[in-house]
């Protein structure tokens, strides 16, 4: 029991990727994303005493999708407060490759908001944070073939949802065109 | 990594955000070191206190010289208007009204003196 500084910077160094490639797509904002993770890796360590080293990434991740959950709710209630979504990518790629990428999260970010929490989660979980059925299991609680069958509707409902809007996501040929 | 990768390329983290942590990090050790210290001085200040509160009854014995000079008043004020006579002691009157008398009074060595 107990983890170390070291343990918790390693992690830091694995996750900190992935979980902003989720979080972005709850909360599209990119700043938003960074203090989410740091305040989820400091409670982790404000309660090190208690985590077991082997749950220390579903713990991390659990523990940023509430932050996540708790942020929409909060901005919800003051919409007021609200900012626009930041551009994601890098301003090096050029303004043409932003576009393109900021039309397709757009699109993922319109059919996501028809998903409910936790297949929006496990989609994002699975497809841009690369866990596998093992972790997801970790992550959420649930028997692994739970987790296989919702995993494998979320995906399909995606795909579907996706190819309406003339995306073939597993393909890799957009026609955005449609989309915009 | 994933179906979705491909078409939606993975997002780098803005930069930073390793430093940040440890940074956090060292701030929270800091803080607790310093919380640590104040814990224990505060822990310190109260056992001694406890102590202190516990050893009072033993500690505080009655003055003997001012038992001596509480029998002597005593003894004055019991005798009314008359001369004070002190023993073991000495008393210099300070205020003479009718009614009222003020004595300044000392124990001696020598109780002529």
């Amino acid at each position: 029991m107990a983890i170390s500084e070291a343990d918790l910077l390693a992690a830091h160094r694995r996750l900190e990727r992935p979980l902003y490639n989720v979080l972005y797509r709850w909360l599209w904002q990119a700043h938003d994303c960074q203090d989410l993770i740091q305040d989820a890796f400091l409670r982790v360590w404000d309660q090190r005493l208690a985590v077991d080293f082997d749950r220390l990434d579903a713990l991390l991740w659990s523990t940023a999708l509430n932050l996540a959950k708790n942020k929409l709710r909060w901005r919800a209630l003051w919409r007021f407060g609200e900012v626009a979504d930041d551009a994601p990518g890098d301003a090096r790629d050029g303004p043409l490759a932003q576009a393109e990428l900021r039309q397709r999260e757009q699109a993922l970010r319109r059919v996501l908001d028809g998903f409910d929490r936790d297949s929006r989660n496990l989609v994002l979980l699975s497809e841009c944070a690369g866990l596998s059925t093992d972790e997801l299991v970790a992550v959420f609680g649930w028997p692994a073939g739970t987790v296989a069958s919702r995993k494998h509707r979320a995906l399909a409902r995606l795909r579907e949802e996706l190819k309406a809007l003339g995306i073939d996501a597993i393909a890799g040929a957009t026609h955005l065109e449609s989309a915009s | 990594m994933s179906e979705l990768s491909v078409w939606l390329p993975p997002l780098e983290p803005p930069p930073g955000g390793y430093a940040r942590l440890t940074q956090a990090l060292d701030a929270r050790r800091l803080r607790s070191a310093r919380h640590h210290w104040r814990a224990r001085l505060l822990l310190a200040g109260t056992s001694v206190a406890l102590v202190a509160l516990m050893l009072a009854p033993l500690l505080h014995r009655p003055d003997p010289e001012a038992q001596l000079i509480a029998a002597s008043l005593q003894q004055a004020w019991a005798q009314g208007d008359q001369e004070l006579v002190v023993k073991n002691g000495a008393a210099a009157e300070v205020l003479k009204a009718p009614g009222l008398r003020v004595y300044w009074v000392g124990v001696t060595a020598d109780a002529s003196k």
